[in-house]
């Protein structure tokens, strides 16, 4: 790392406290906007329930569309957290530490509103529970060897994971936060400090269930996307039985993930003016991973392209060629590569373009409004079968209903990172300070190098 | 001890560069052109072993020409074979290097070292071209025929290409690392290193080239290397089975080739620890840093063969049955068990085991045993394929399985032999130790202590 | 019943004329939703049987070609495993059952039926007057955000065993079940029975050598069988189309 700061942990607590304790009116103001955002989506799946799916553009030809393209965005945006907190932890980048709770807070978001997108998609959402073995009066089960089956579980594991991950590390920062409010906020911040003392016992056992979680949370982690993936490689629909599906939608998880953290860091630093914490180092390194990470992805998205076409299957070429040149899908396509690879990618070998957070803002978002087409693009022009039979041919429209929830799903995500970040706070105060601890220089000649002490 | 728990880590700091650069030095030129029993040896019993290999493929020859396909599964296999586990060694050379682990500098050298091995496949390589059959015929692949350029079908010129791009690189690769070596053995003792260490004098601009060129032709290399991997598994294999199609496979075939590049090297390692005089080189600390790929590698592996795995089966389609059959559970059932039990179970069950990846036999074995699995894995995707005669989008019935006769087993020591055998050779050229990145890592690193606890500082320059 | 059981049908595409009264009888039977000109443009008409009409040839020499598709009830159903709830499952008489008050809409057994024999109720079934007074007291009217299909009308092939059953426990005869399509099929084009009879018509017909089946590649066994149509001028088969 080039800059280093050298703060005052006093600096550091009042800093990274300001927003806890302070009342700014941007605050509330963005809250209201994606409080009200979120409402329209509760109003729309409200129209859903009451006249039926039919208010959507779903169509027997195409019975899942928009609301799961969505469902898979938002699962693969909930990827950054762990790649950023538990890899980079295992693999001890140290550059991690200020992003690591915005990462993972984004996690928790991200998938609890995806969580809920294949249950307002469903025609009875109020039966949903019986995909959980709960009907025990009846002895009736659900059947695991549905897909729609392993993806509650994994998606509910992974949620569980990935809270306890984000409240595992918020301990001693809750603790700060207890010794520093009276009143109720005194009561609530102690309730959930749990009796931190920062005793080397307790310390121990902090960084013990970290690094516990960090390993135990990764075959959770690739799961997850991986199970979302076959909900569409178990079943026979051309493009979709393909067994790429798996990777390919992790490592666009990740794509999508790591470029959804810097979008959110990059908005942090301006929203909230932490500028001494979210650094131009973090961009260019978070930069650096993504060119390695859209690489790979490349990679995938190649294969899965190719294997269309390599084997000459009928009902392979003919989703392709519906992808490739036929409007509206051959712009989403342009759209995906030109978004998500072919300007970002050649940007960001640049080192001045992975320090400069506007044009890491930009880019990012251009990554995610392709990968959003890329799951759209995986997910509709498979289903609309230009082959065998032809007499059933259809298309798809979304309605407004749809449109709205999509958007609704932005303001959800938003609104309870805000709040996340009002109430607690958002650059994890102990792990900053320990950066800062364990900072060291080494002279070689007339060049200082900076280092890290390692046990 | 209550004193090094106060921070909830253990600080017992490992000094794993014992050795003052003088010493580094003098280690990594005196065994330059000398050699001891076991050495000469091991050469002399590779070298035959190879010249046995040449007799196989004359008897190979021979016996099927080049017209039989199916005699030359195991050829192919083998080919494939170096291609995933030595050729692709030099990948780990870049990773840890672009990883910055500073256990590394010990490692690039020994992983580089593999590039030399990419000749002799290029030369193994030209008969395969041969046996690609023609697009023409009904086979399915979307690639277009050269004829009026090509001996041999198109897939094959693409192949070769490949290839030659990636054995290239991996010799400048090789060359541009070990070339600030070459420059202290020209000064210590010059003969043929004052040619090869030409112009090297150590300026920073040189210094900053050089630093570049590796991260780009390391880059390169292992892009390179995933192409062709990727080319192999499309064309060598998968397009001439009707029926497999599966665009995960060049992608597990990659993770197979990783595997096999960590395995590779971590064998070379240990053996170089044991046999070769570099105890005082390689500690524990570059097993423990190699296995953690090691292991993740081996669970890549698994994932993506079971993701294929579970596609098939909910699939159910006639195609996909008899691909299953061919591939796992029909005549190659015993294959796929071993290189299943080699390549996953085991690395799987002795490396979650932080006890197993700190230690030095632990990896070394395991590496063996992936290894080991390799060979299976290969003649399970290449033999069974190079049985099938029928062309269009379903087999009808999966042939028996191929059994290798004396010339076959006589190619594949051979190959493997002769891949040893010039890997030793440049070993007495090329220093197996990176004597300017163990340098640098020794100015990059300190001793101090920290409260009450001793710690290791260490640098990370841009 | 003693007797093993696959009801199955055959489709022998020489005899039919394309006329819709299997499609007509099966509105009526099974109380499907009035498919409005609006919903049929929307890909939202519930078709349990339809017949899909394919042109072959060029002016002048062309022909209609007619394939009435209905579900398939597959030995190997591509629907089936996908169900989280069980709402499909395959009963013991080699039926494709649907289960509307298990059926949570998920909607995954729509995209996974290569046949697009599924429908899905966007809306409560819209029932105009009089509507509502000719329904079929045996089959359920389905709610919104429910799957349904094809059942080989099962209320018919109830009715059949019971009545055998209360008749001393008779084996059901064969043609004794006939579901609304074929009962109204003038020219027999749709015949009905049990497939794991060896004597029974259908699986003789089964036998016949212009038989295939829909989408016979992806292997899902289908329990209709078609007979194809005799045609010297034929260039293809009408599967390819």
């Amino acid at each position: 790392m080039q800059d280093r700061k050298v703060l005052t942990e006093t600096q550091i607590n009042s800093e990274l406290l300001w927003f806890v304790f302070n009342k700014p009116t941007r605050f509330w103001v963005a809250l209201t906007i994606s409080g009200l955002l979120f409402l329209s989506g509760v109003t729309a799946f409200a129209i859903m329930v009451i006249f039926g799916l039919g208010v959507t553009g779903l169509t027997t030809i195409v019975p899942w569309a928009f609301m799961i393209t969505n469902f898979v965005f938002w699962v693969g945006i909930s990827h950054a957290g762990v790649m950023i907190s538990a890899i980079l932890r295992l693999t001890q980048a140290e550059w991690r530490r200020p992003v690591t709770r915005a990462a993972e807070v984004l996690t928790v978001f991200a998938l609890a509103t995806a969580a809920i997108f294949p249950l307002i998609h469903m025609g009875r959402t109020w039966r949903a529970y019986w995909v959980f073995p709960v009907d025990f009066a009846r002895g009736i089960w659900p059947s695991v060897r549905s897909p729609l089956i392993w993806d509650p579980s994994a998606i509910f594991t992974y949620l569980t994971g990935s809270a306890l991950f984000v409240y595992v590390a918020l301990i001693p920062d809750l603790a700060i936060a207890r010794d520093r409010t009276t009143g109720f906020s005194h009561k609530f911040y102690s309730a959930l400090s749990l009796g931190w003392r920062g005793t080397p016992a307790q310390w121990r056992m902090q960084v013990l269930a970290g690094i516990l979680l960090s390993g135990l949370i990764l075959p959770v982690f690739v799961s997850v996307h991986s199970i979302v993936s076959w909900d569409f490689g178990m079943s026979l629909v051309p493009n979709w039985h393909a067994t790429i599906f798996a990777p390919y939608f992790v490592i666009g998880a990740v794509h999508s993930g790591v470029s959804g953290v810097v979008t959110v860091m990059a908005g942090l630093r301006i929203f909230m003016k932490l500028e001494n914490y979210i650094t131009q180092d973090h961009f260019d390194a978070l930069g650096r991973l993504l060119t390695v990470v859209a690489t790979a992805w490349l990679y995938f998205f190649l294969l899965e392209i190719v294997y269309g076409f390599l084997t000459l299957e009928t009902a392979e070429t003919a989703v392709r060629e519906l992808q490739i040149l036929h409007y509206p899908y051959n712009i989403m396509f342009a759209l995906i590569f030109i978004n998500s690879y072919l300007i970002p990618v050649p940007l960001w070998l640049f080192k001045r373009v992975r320090r400069n957070i506007w044009l890491m803002f930009v880019t990012t978002i251009m990554v995610n409004v392709g990968m959003w087409l890329e799951r759209f693009i995986i997910i509709v022009p498979g289903l609309l079968y230009r082959a065998p039979l032809t007499f059933v041919w259809g298309d798809y429209t979304p309605s407004v209903i749809e449109v709205t929830l999509v958007v609704a799903s932005f303001g959800l995500v938003s609104f309870g990172f805000l709040l996340f970040s009002k109430v607690f706070p958002i650059i994890p105060i102990a792990d900053q300070k320990e950066g800062q601890a364990i900072q060291e220089d080494i002279k070689i000649g007339r060049i200082t190098v900076p280092a890290v002490i390692r046990e | 001890m209550r004193n090094q728990h106060q921070n909830g880590t253990n600080h017992q700091v490992r000094h794993y560069q014992a050795l003052s650069p003088a010493q580094i030095n003098r280690f990594g030129l005196v065994e330059l052109g000398s050699s001891g029993p076991l050495y000469r040896f091991c050469v002399r019993l590779f070298g035959i072993l190879a010249l046995l290999g040449i007799v196989g493929f004359m008897m190979r020859v021979a016996s099927s020409g080049f017209s039989d396909r199916a005699a030359w599964g195991y050829y192919v296999a083998t080919v494939v074979f170096i291609f995933v586990t030595f050729q692709a060694a030099p990948t780990v050379a870049f990773a840890i290097r672009a990883a910055k682990g500073h256990w590394r500098r010990p490692v690039s050298r020994i992983a580089e070292l593999f590039a030399v091995v990419g000749v002799l496949n290029l030369i193994l390589l030209l008969p395969v071209l041969f046996l690609i059959p023609p697009i023409t015929g009904g086979r399915k692949t979307f690639w277009f025929e050269l004829h009026w350029l090509l001996p041999f079908s198109a897939p094959g010129f693409f192949l070769f290409f490949g290839m030659l791009a990636l054995v290239v690189c991996g010799l400048c690769l090789l060359y541009l690392s070990a070339l600030p070596d070459f420059a202290a053995a020209r000064d210590a003792k010059g003969g043929i290193y004052t040619g090869l260490a030409r112009g090297w004098v150590g300026s920073q601009r040189q210094w900053k080239m050089l630093k570049s060129g590796l991260n780009l032709l390391g880059a390169f290399y292992l892009m390179t290397f995933v192409l062709v991997t990727t080319l192999f598994a499309w064309d060598v294999s998968e397009t001439l089975v009707p029926g497999w199609k599966d665009a995960i496979y060049p992608a597990f075939h990659s993770i197979t080739g990783l595997q096999g590049a960590i395995a590779s090297t971590i064998l070379a390692l240990g053996i170089a620890r044991k046999f070769g005089g570099l105890k005082n080189h390689l500690h524990m600390e570059q097993f423990w840093g190699l296995s953690k790929p090691l292991l993740a590698t081996s669970l890549l592996w698994f994932y993506m063969g079971w993701s294929t795995f579970l596609t098939y089966w909910y699939g159910r389609t006639l195609a996909e049955q008899h691909v299953l059959q061919l591939l796992m559970f029909g005549p190659y059932f015993t294959v796929f068990v071993m290189s299943f039990l080699l390549k996953f179970l085991i690395p799987l069950l002795f490396l979650i085991w932080n006890r197993v990846r700190m230690s030095i036999m632990g990896p070394v074995l395991i590496a063996l045993s992936i290894l080991t699995g390799d060979i299976f894995e290969m003649v399970r995707l290449y033999v069974g394929p190079f049985t099938i005669t029928e062309v269009g989008h379903e087999m009808t019935h999966v042939p028996a399985a191929h059994l290798p006769d004396f010339a076959d087993i006589l190619i594949i020591a051979g190959a493997i032999s002769g891949a040893i055998f010039i890997y030793l050779v440049s070993s007495k050229i090329i220093p197996r130790i990176s004597l300017w990145d163990m340098k640098e890592g020794m100015l990059l690193t300190r001793v101090q202590s920290f409260h009450r606890a001793e710690v290791l500082v260490i640098g990370k320059p841009e | 019943m003693a007797e093993a059981t696959r009801w199955g049908m055959v489709v022998d595409l020489d005899r039919c004329t394309g006329c819709q009264a299997c499609v007509a009888a099966c509105y009526a039977e099974n109380n499907l939703p009035l498919n409005t000109e609006e919903m049929v443009v929307e890909d939202r008409a519930h078709n349990w049987i339809r017949i899909e009409r394919y042109w072959e040839g060029e002016y002048p020499d062309i022909k209609a070609r007619f394939l009435p598709v209905l579900c398939q009830h597959c030995a190997n159903a591509p629907c089936e495993p996908v169900c989280p709830v069980y709402a499909t499952y395959h009963n013991s008489e080699g039926l494709n059952v649907q289960v509307y008050n298990r059926c949570v809409g998920t909607r995954y057994c729509i995209n996974n039926c290569p046949y697009h024999a599924r429908f899905f109720n966007w809306w409560e079934t819209p029932l105009p007057d009089p509507m509502p007074h000719y329904l079929n007291p045996d089959v359920t009217v389905r709610s919104k955000g429910i799957t349904e299909k094809c059942t080989f009308c099962v209320q018919r092939i109830r009715r059949a065993t019971r009545n055998a059953a209360n008749e001393g426990g008779r084996q059901v005869a064969d043609n004794e079940i006939q579901p609304a399509c074929a009962q109204a099929c003038p020219t027999n084009t749709i015949i009905f029975g049990n497939l794991a009879n060896p004597n029974s018509t259908v699986s003789k017909l089964a036998k016949n050598e212009r038989h295939y089946r829909l989408l016979e590649e992806l292997g899902t066994e289908p329990g209709v069988i078609y007979l194809k149509k005799v045609d010297p001028h034929a260039k293809s088969t009408p599967e390819r189309h």
